[in-house]
């Protein structure tokens, strides 16, 4: 089979009329809701390492990798995805926006395919220098200081990036998606590819052309007094703090975009309505994580708890010889799982040392069940579990280091600037899924809260009540989960002291 | 930021927090910096800028 895959950056699944779409505007997307009515949906299906990159070791290479390291490159010792189906003689294409790729903090991502189209502006990618004085309503808007700093990813590189956006075709997702059908179009010749669309859309800056600033706002959508581009943190207090017009005004811009999304994700679908392709191809559709929007009091990623905002992801799965395709599965999935269900559906062999589990049972109908537990977090901060009826979120004690262990050393908490020499770096064999030895260097753990948080999300799906402290059994049953499941996956020793579990 | 001024920071009236990523990546490289007020106030170290705002004037102690 040809495989497909694709991923839309920030997509909060909360948004979806697919998912319930419990938001206050009915945000359009009949592009995904027709691909959802046609495809297997899944319901219970998480992130694992976040945020952007870490989210891509798990797709691109099956590795969980944040009980072990930050944000950073392949590996030597992972088989990238695109590396596995060369090896099978398909041809490999990547289509993406998403410049973290090629900064400072990534490698080995996109090298291994057989061509890659990078569509270029994105929020801070290092694109333009000119005009050196950008637009100043823009300016404004994405909250951008003194442009003529040379600091490294400055938001006036947004307002250069995009001062030649004129119209919608300009915008990035409408490039990543016309692009891709394109692609589709012109390589029918080839026996056998796989395709993966990495949109860097629905990430901020919401900045999106007309008809979709408008579409969820009465507000004037270049009103400098706006931000489309709001910082990260509490939305009460610092540097985050918005008003209730400035946040309904954020949520609308964030819709807006998501409906500019969903109209050219819909070419691709046509064009592989046009060229007769389903039958030859398995498709899949996901998202790396959500994106708070006031939610819990949070905007943004950093900082907050991992509630099922940013944790629970969309993701729905084509297969001509799916079992499942137009129904549902309550199963409990996962993203590093992503991996080998592209690989199998795609005929390339998938390593044994990975933690990917292929969703091909599922698809195929062929179990209901897929696994009993879910991990999910950043590196050097809480780990998070499900069982599909629970989610425990655990904090770290600020006071224990978090150890990186990587062939590279970095700047685990500054993945984007320049690595920095790790002058108390051990090497060794420390890793349960290699023998290769890496580096293994501290550097301080930050929790997102001071005690556990325990949400049953079947009677409780926006996570508003605590359980923890209040529900000892539930509580126990799914610590004792954890304790699994970092056994399972032979976390570093040092994760249970950070974790106050022994 | 060293244990001194982190406590400084994070007790008192100060109300401070401290966060690994407050999205301002360039600013963070480029040396220690806090946000007052919803501000970025950059200088040498942590205490430095601590001590600079707090000189100014306000009840922070």
């Amino acid at each position: 089979l040809n495989v497909v895959f694709i991923t839309i950056d920030s997509l909060s699944k909360h948004f979806l009329k697919t998912y319930g779409q419990t938001v206050e505007f009915e945000v359009e997307t009949p592009n995904l809701d027709r691909f959802a009515g046609k495809a297997a949906v899944f319901d219970n299906h998480y992130a694992g390492s976040l945020p952007c990159m870490p989210a891509r070791r798990e797709f691109f290479a099956g590795i969980q990798e944040f009980l072990w390291r930050p944000w950073g490159p392949m590996e030597p010792f992972d088989v990238p995805a695109a590396l596995a189906a060369r090896r099978s003689g398909i041809v490999t294409q990547l289509v993406t926006d998403h410049y973290h790729y090629f900064q400072h903090g990534s490698s080995g991502y996109f090298e291994d395919y057989g061509a890659f189209d990078f569509i270029r502006g994105h929020e801070y990618d290092a694109w333009k220098t000119t005009p050196k004085d950008p637009d100043g309503t823009l300016m404004r808007q994405i909250l951008a200081g003194d442009p003529h700093n040379t600091r490294f990813m400055d938001r006036a590189q947004y307002a250069r990036n995009a001062a030649h956006f004129t119209k919608e075709e300009d915008f990035l997702a409408p490039q990543v998606f016309a692009r891709t059908a394109e692609w589709l179009k012109r390589n029918r010749g080839w026996e056998k590819w796989f395709l993966v669309v990495d949109s860097f859309d629905v990430h901020e800056p919401f900045h999106v052309p007309e008809p979709y600033a408008s579409m969820y706002t009465d507000e004037d959508p270049n009103d400098p007094e706006l931000t489309n581009w709001p910082y990260y943190g509490r939305i009460d207090e610092g540097q985050s703090a918005l008003t209730e017009r400035q946040l309904a005004f954020v949520r609308a811009q964030y819709a807006g975009k998501l409906t500019m999304v969903d109209r050219w994700f819909g070419r691709v679908l046509d064009a592989l309505d046009e060229l007769k392709m389903w039958d030859e191809t398995a498709v899949i559709v996901t998202s790396d994580h959500g994106h708070f929007l006031g939610d819990h009091g949070w905007m943004g990623k950093p900082n907050a708890p991992l509630y099922n905002v940013l944790a629970a992801t969309p993701l729905f799965i084509w297969h001509p010889g799916g079992a499942r395709n137009g129904e549902r599965t309550d199963a409990l999935t996962s993203a590093v799982d992503l991996y080998a269900t592209m690989l199998e559906a795609a005929g390339a062999e998938v390593p044994e040392h990975v933690h990917s589990r292929s969703l091909m049972p599922i698809v195929k109908g062929e179990t209901d069940r897929h696994r009993n537990w879910a991990l999910y977090g950043y590196w050097g901060s809480t780990v998070n579990v499900t069982d599909g009826r629970h989610t425990y979120l655990r904090p770290c004690r600020d006071d224990v280091d978090a150890y990186t262990y990587s062939t590279r050393m970095m700047n685990p908490h500054g993945w984007f600037v320049p690595p920095k020499p790790q002058k108390q770096a051990e090497a060794g064999r420390y890793l349960p899924y290699t023998d290769t030895p890496v580096w293994r260097y501290p550097e301080k753990s930050y929790t997102r809260h001071a005690e556990p948080l325990l949400f049953d999300i079947a009677e409780d799906p926006e996570q508003r009540e605590n359980l923890a402290g209040r529900d000892p059994e539930s509580e126990e049953r799914m610590r004792r989960l954890l304790v699994e499941a970092l056994r399972e996956l032979r976390a570093p020793e040092e994760q249970y002291a950070r974790l106050g579990l022994k | 930021v060293d244990s001194t001024t982190r406590r400084k920071l994070l007790a008192g009236k100060l109300n401070g927090e401290e966060h690994p990523c407050l999205g301002r990546c360039g600013e963070c490289y480029e040396g220690p910096f806090l946000v007052v007020d919803g501000e970025s106030v950059a200088g040498e170290s942590h205490k430095e800028i601590l001590d600079r705002i707090t000189s100014k004037g306000g009840d922070y102690s």
